[in-house]
C-alpha cells in the first residue's frame, strides 16, 4: 500500500518534527512526539526503515559514544552514582555521578532520535515531490531546476570521486602527512579531476536544458496536479495538535518536557536495580 | 521533398581558439533524410550538431561564419536562444549524466513537453508510452543518476522520443550500451522516428550497424565534409576512410579484397547476411575448408595472478561476482569482456587491490592481496581507469607521469628515467611540457596509459581504453599496450570491442551475470557464437560470416585477409564472375 500525500503535507511533516526537536528537551517525549506522526507516513507510503537506518548504523553509534562520554564527564552536579569507594576524582572533582549519566543518556538518545527521524524524512519526501513544492510555493523556476539538480547530482559526484580516488589510489597516492598544509595540498589529485569535471558537466548540464526548451522567465505546463485529500486534512490536524503540545510543554517549562521527566524514569530504573 | 536543414558555408572556431572546428561547411537535409554523420575524433562531427540544435552561436561562443536555416528560418537572425529552436530540434549527447536533469526517470521524461506547454494528459500518456518502449517502467520513480550507464542512456533516449521533435539529432547515443543492445536502440529508434516523420542524424562510429539503416551517410574530416552520399557507395573509399581513422565494416573490406581478385558483387554488401547471401552461390562450386589451426598456447609456467573461489558483495548488498577461478600466466595478453553489470571491473580491481575478496582468495606474484593496499601494490600492478580525466591533475604531462614514480619513492634520477622511458613507449615525448588538459581524449588516454607505464609494473590493466576514440586511436592504444606486453609484462585489457580483442588479445576472458563463462584463447571463444550472443555479445562480423557459411568457411576466423585467404583458396584463385 502506498498512499498519496501532497507533498506540501509533507514539507509541513518536516517543519513540525524540526519544531518538536527544538522546543522539547525530553527525550521520552521527544520520542512520541516525533515518532509517532513519521511512523504514521512510514507506514502508509510503506518506506524500507531498513535502507534508511542501515548505513547510518555506523556513525550513529560512534557519535553517541563520544556524545555519551563528553557529557556525563561533564555534568556539575554532584549526586553520586556509585558509593563512594567506586567515585572517581581528579584533584576535588567528582566525575561519575548519577545526574550526569542520566543527563548523557538523554543526550545520545535525543541526539539519536533526531538524526534518525531526519534520515527517515528524506526517505519518507523524495527529491522529486521536494521540488514540486518548490515549484508550488512559486520559486523561481531557475532556482527550482538549479535545487533539484543539485540533489539528484550528489550520488554522481560522489560516485566520480570514489572512481578518481581508485585512479590516484592505482598510481601509489595516500596522505601520509600529520602537516595540515601538507594534508591540504594532498587533497589535490582528488580536488582537481573532481572539480573540473563538475565544472564541464554544469555546462553540458545547461546545455542540454536549453537544447530541451527550457527558458528563463518561460512558463513551465507541470504535468502533476497536486490537490489536498481527506487524508491530507487529517494528517494536518495531527500535525498541529502535536505542534501545540509542543508549544505548551516546551514554552512553559512543564516538567515532561524538559530533562527532569526521562531523568527520573532512569533515575528510578537504577534504584530498583 | 521538404528542406528540414540547409547550412551554407559555415566556418566557425570555439572562443579562444584560432584553429577551425568546422571550415567551409555546406549541408542540405530533407524530411526523407535518415542521416548518419561520421569522422575520426576531433574532425567536427558534434561542432556540425552544434550548429543545428543553435547551441553554437548562441551557447558556445566563438567566430561564426554563414547560415543555418531550419524550416527556412535563420539561425541567427530568428531565433534568439537555444529554447527557442528546441521546438524544432531534439539533442541526444554522448554522456547520458550530463544531460539528466530531473529528480526521477518519469520527470526526465516529461521535462521537454512541460517546457514546450504540453497538456499534462499528453505528456503523462507520453510518459507512460517512452517507460514502456524502452522498458524503463520499474525505474519510473528513482534518481536516474543511479542507474548503470546504459539504463541512463536508455532514459535520455526515452526523453528525446517522448518531445517528438521534427530533427533529432543523436550524438553517440549507445557510448554505454553493449553491441546488441545498441543495435536494439538504433533499431527502435529510427523505425519510430521514420514513422512520425522526423528527420534522424546520427552521429556514431558503428557503421556497421547503422549503415544498413541509414540512406544517407556524410563523412567529415578536419572540419570538412568530404564524402556524403548513400552509405553503400560512400564506403567503397575504404582506403580514404582507414586512413582518417573510419572503421569501415569488416564485410565491406572483404567485398574490397574479393573484388581485387577479381570477384564482383551486384551491390556493395554492407551486413553478414548481405554477404553471405552473394557468397553461398559462388562457396557451392568449392570444398569446404579446414578450421585454422590454433596456435599453441602461451608458454610461460610462472603464474603472476591466480584467484581461487573469488567472490565480491558491496556493501549494498549487490553480489557482483560469484566464485571465479583463473589464473594469468606471466607475458599473456588477456582481453576482459561482457555485458555491462557482469563483473568485468570488479574482478579486475581485485588484482590491485583496490577491493579484496569478501569470499576466496586472489594471489599476485604470490602474494595474498588481503595483505596489501592499492597503493602498496601500484608498483607491481599498474591500473589505469577508462576515464582519463579521472586521474591526470597536474599542468604538466612530464609532472603527471612523475607522480606514480614519486609516490612509490624513487628517486629523481630514478623517476626522470622512467618519465623519458613512458614517454617514449606512447610516443608522447613531443607533449612533456604540455598542458595535458590542452590535449585531445586520444593524447590524454595515451598520457594516463603513460603515468602507470611510468611506474614500471610488471601487470598493467586498462579499462575500456577505446571508450570514446575512434577506431585509428583505439587500435593505436592497444598496439602500443602490445608493445608493452612484448617486453615481458603482462596485460590485461577491459573492453567492449570485439574487433580490437581480435586483432590484439591472446586470451578472452568472458564475464556474464558475475561468473567467468568463458575463457580461452580469443580464436576458441569467437568460435562459440551462439554462447557468446547468450551475454549481449557478438564475434566480429567476420566470423560470423564464417559460421553462417560454416559448410565451406572455418568458424574461427578473426581477419578479413584471413578470410579472403579461404575463399580464395576455395575459388582456386581463378577469376569468377558472380
Amino acid at each position: 500500500m502506498k498512499l498519496k500525500f501532497d507533498p506540501r503535507t509533507l514539507v509541513f511533516l518536516y517543519f513540525v518534527v524540526f519544531f518538536v526537536g527544538t522546543m522539547v528537551y525530553d527525550f521520552l517525549w521527544d520520542l512520541l512526539l516525533m515518532v509517532t506522526p513519521l511512523a504514521i507516513v512510514i507506514y502508509l507510503r510503506n518506506v524500507s526503515i531498513k535502507k534508511v537506518l542501515g548505513p547510518l548504523t555506523l556513525t550513529v553509534s560512534l557519535l553517541a559514544i563520544i556524545l555519551f562520554v563528553a557529557n556525563f564527564l561533564y555534568y556539575p552536579l554532584s549526586r553520586p552514582i556509585f558509593n563512594e569507594e567506586y567515585q572517581f576524582l581528579i584533584g576535588n572533582r567528582l566525575l561519575f555521578t548519577l545526574d550526569g549519566f542520566t543527563f548523557g543518556l538523554q543526550i545520545v538518545l535525543r541526539f539519536v532520535t533526531i538524526l534518525l527521524m531526519m534520515a527517515c524524512l528524506t526517505e519518507v519526501i523524495p527529491v522529486s515531490e521536494l521540488v514540486d513544492v518548490f515549484h508550488k510555493i512559486k520559486l523561481p523556476e531557475s532556482l527550482v531546476l538549479a535545487l533539484g539538480i543539485g540533489l539528484s547530482y550528489i550520488p554522481v559526484f560522489i560516485t566520480e570521486l570514489g572512481d578518481i580516488q581508485d585512479a590516484q589510489q592505482a598510481r601509489g597516492w595516500r596522505i601520509k602527512t600529520r602537516n595540515p598544509i601538507k594534508k591540504g595540498k594532498a587533497w589535490a589529485p582528488l580536488l582537481v579531476p573532481a572539480i573540473k569535471s563538475s565544472m564541464r558537466r554544469s555546462e553540458l548540464l545547461a546545455a542540454s536544458m536549453e537544447s530541451r526548451g527550457f527558458r528563463s522567465g518561460f512558463k513551465r505546463v507541470s504535468r502533476k496536479k497536486w490537490k489536498f485529500g481527506k487524508l491530507d486534512y487529517i494528517y494536518i490536524f495531527f500535525l498541529i495538535c502535536i505542534a501545540l503540545v509542543a508549544i505548551i510543554y516546551g514554552n512553559w517549562g512543564a516538567k515532561v518536557a524538559h530533562w527532569t521527566f526521562t531523568g527520573d524514569v532512569i533515575k528510578g530504573i537504577l534504584e530498583v536495580l | 521533398m521538404k528542406q528540414r536543414i540547409q547550412i551554407n558555408n559555415v566556418d566557425f572556431s570555439y572562443k579562444g581558439k584560432t584553429e577551425l572546428a568546422v571550415e567551409d561547411v555546406s549541408l542540405q537535409i530533407n524530411e526523407r533524410n535518415i542521416l548518419l554523420v561520421t569522422g575520426s575524433a576531433g574532425a567536427g562531427k558534434t561542432t556540425l550538431c552544434r550548429l543545428i540544435n543553435g547551441a553554437i552561436p548562441h551557447f558556445f561562443e566563438g567566430e561564426y561564419a554563414g547560415d543555418v536555416l531550419l524550416e527556412g528560418k535563420s539561425i541567427t537572425g530568428d531565433f534568439s536562444t537555444m529554447g527557442e529552436i528546441a521546438v524544432l530540434v531534439g539533442y541526444v549527447g554522448q554522456d547520458p549524466a550530463s544531460q539528466l536533469i530531473c529528480p526521477t526517470v518519469e520527470d526526465e521524461i516529461a521535462f521537454a513537453l512541460e517546457n514546450f506547454g504540453t497538456s499534462p494528459e499528453e505528456t503523462n500518456r507520453e510518459v507512460e508510452e517512452q517507460l514502456k518502449e524502452t522498458g524503463l517502467t520499474r525505474y519510473r520513480n528513482k534518481n536516474p543518476h543511479t542507474l548503470s550507464g546504459g539504463e541512463q542512456q536508455l532514459c535520455v533516449i526515452a526523453a528525446f522520443l517522448a518531445s517528438k521533435q521534427g530533427i533529432m539529432i543523436l550524438d553517440e547515443p549507445t557510448s554505454n550500451i553493449d553491441p546488441i543492445g545498441s543495435a536494439r536502440v538504433f533499431d527502435i529508434i529510427i523505425k519510430k522516428l521514420e514513422a512520425q516523420n522526423m528527420t534522424p542524424i546520427i552521429v556514431e562510429h558503428k557503421i556497421d550497424i547503422l549503415a544498413p539503416l541509414v540512406n544517407r551517410m556524410v563523412v567529415i574530416d578536419k572540419g570538412k565534409i568530404i564524402f556524403d552520399g548513400p552509405p553503400r557507395k560512400v564506403l567503397q573509399n575504404t582506403e580514404e576512410l582507414t586512413k582518417i581513422g573510419i572503421r569501415v565494416p569488416q564485410m565491406v573490406l572483404l567485398w574490397k579484397e574479393l573484388k581485387d581478385l577479381g570477384v564482383e558483387f551486384n551491390k556493395v554488401p554492407i551486413t553478414v547476411d548481405e554477404m553471405a547471401t552473394c557468397l553461398r552461390p559462388l562457396l557451392k562450386r568449392g570444398i569446404k575448408v579446414d578450421p585454422i589451426e590454433e596456435a599453441k598456447g602461451h608458454s610461460s609456467t610462472e603464474t603472476v595472478i591466480k584467484a581461487e573461489n573469488l567472490s565480491h558483495t558491496y556493501p549494498d548488498g549487490t553480489l557482483a561476482i560469484k566464485d571465479c577461478s583463473l589464473t594469468i600466466k606471466k607475458g599473456e595478453f588477456v582481453g576482459i569482456v561482457g555485458q555491462n553489470g557482469s563483473g568485468k571491473t570488479t574482478l579486475v580491481k581485485h588484482f590491485n587491490a583496490l577491493l579484496h575478496p569478501t569470499k576466496g582468495k586472489v594471489c599476485v606474484m604470490g602474494n595474498d592481496i588481503g595483505d596489501f593496499t592499492a597503493d602498496k601494490m601500484a608498483s607491481t600492478v599498474g591500473y589505469c581507469f577508462q576515464n582519463p580525466d579521472d586521474q591526470i591533475f597536474k599542468d604538466k604531462v612530464k609532472d603527471e607521469l612523475a607522480f606514480g614514480p614519486k609516490n612509490v619513492g624513487l628517486s629523481e634520477e630514478e623517476i626522470e628515467k622512467m618519465v623519458e622511458m613512458a614517454a617514449h613507449r606512447m610516443e608522447i615525448s613531443d607533449f612533456l611540457d604540455v598542458d595535458p588538459f590542452t590535449l585531445s581524449l586520444g593524447e590524454r588516454t595515451r598520457v594516463a596509459v603513460a603515468s602507470v607505464v611510468a611506474m614500471n609494473p610488471e601487470i598493467l590493466i586498462v579499462d575500456e581504453p577505446t571508450t570514446g576514440q575512434d577506431y585509428l586511436r583505439g587500435d593505436e592504444i592497444m598496439r602500443l599496450v602490445k608493445e608493452f606486453n612484448d617486453r615481458g609484462a603482462t596485460c590485461i585489457v577491459i573492453t567492449h570491442d570485439m574487433q580490437l580483442c581480435a586483432k590484439w588479445v591472446d586470451r578472452l576472458i568472458v564475464t556474464k551475470e558475475g561468473r567467468i563463462f568463458l575463457d580461452g584463447t580469443t580464436r576458441e571463444v569467437f568460435s562459440q557464437g551462439e554462447a557468446l550472443e547468450t551475454t549481449n555479445l557478438h564475434p566480429p562480423p567476420i566470423t560470423r560470416l564464417g559460421q553462417k557459411l560454416k559448410q565451406w568457411l572455418p568458424e574461427n576466423v578473426l581477419s578479413v585477409e584471413e578470410m579472403a585467404d579461404h575463399i580464395k583458396t576455395i575459388l582456386g584463385g581463378n577469376k569468377i564472375e558472380a
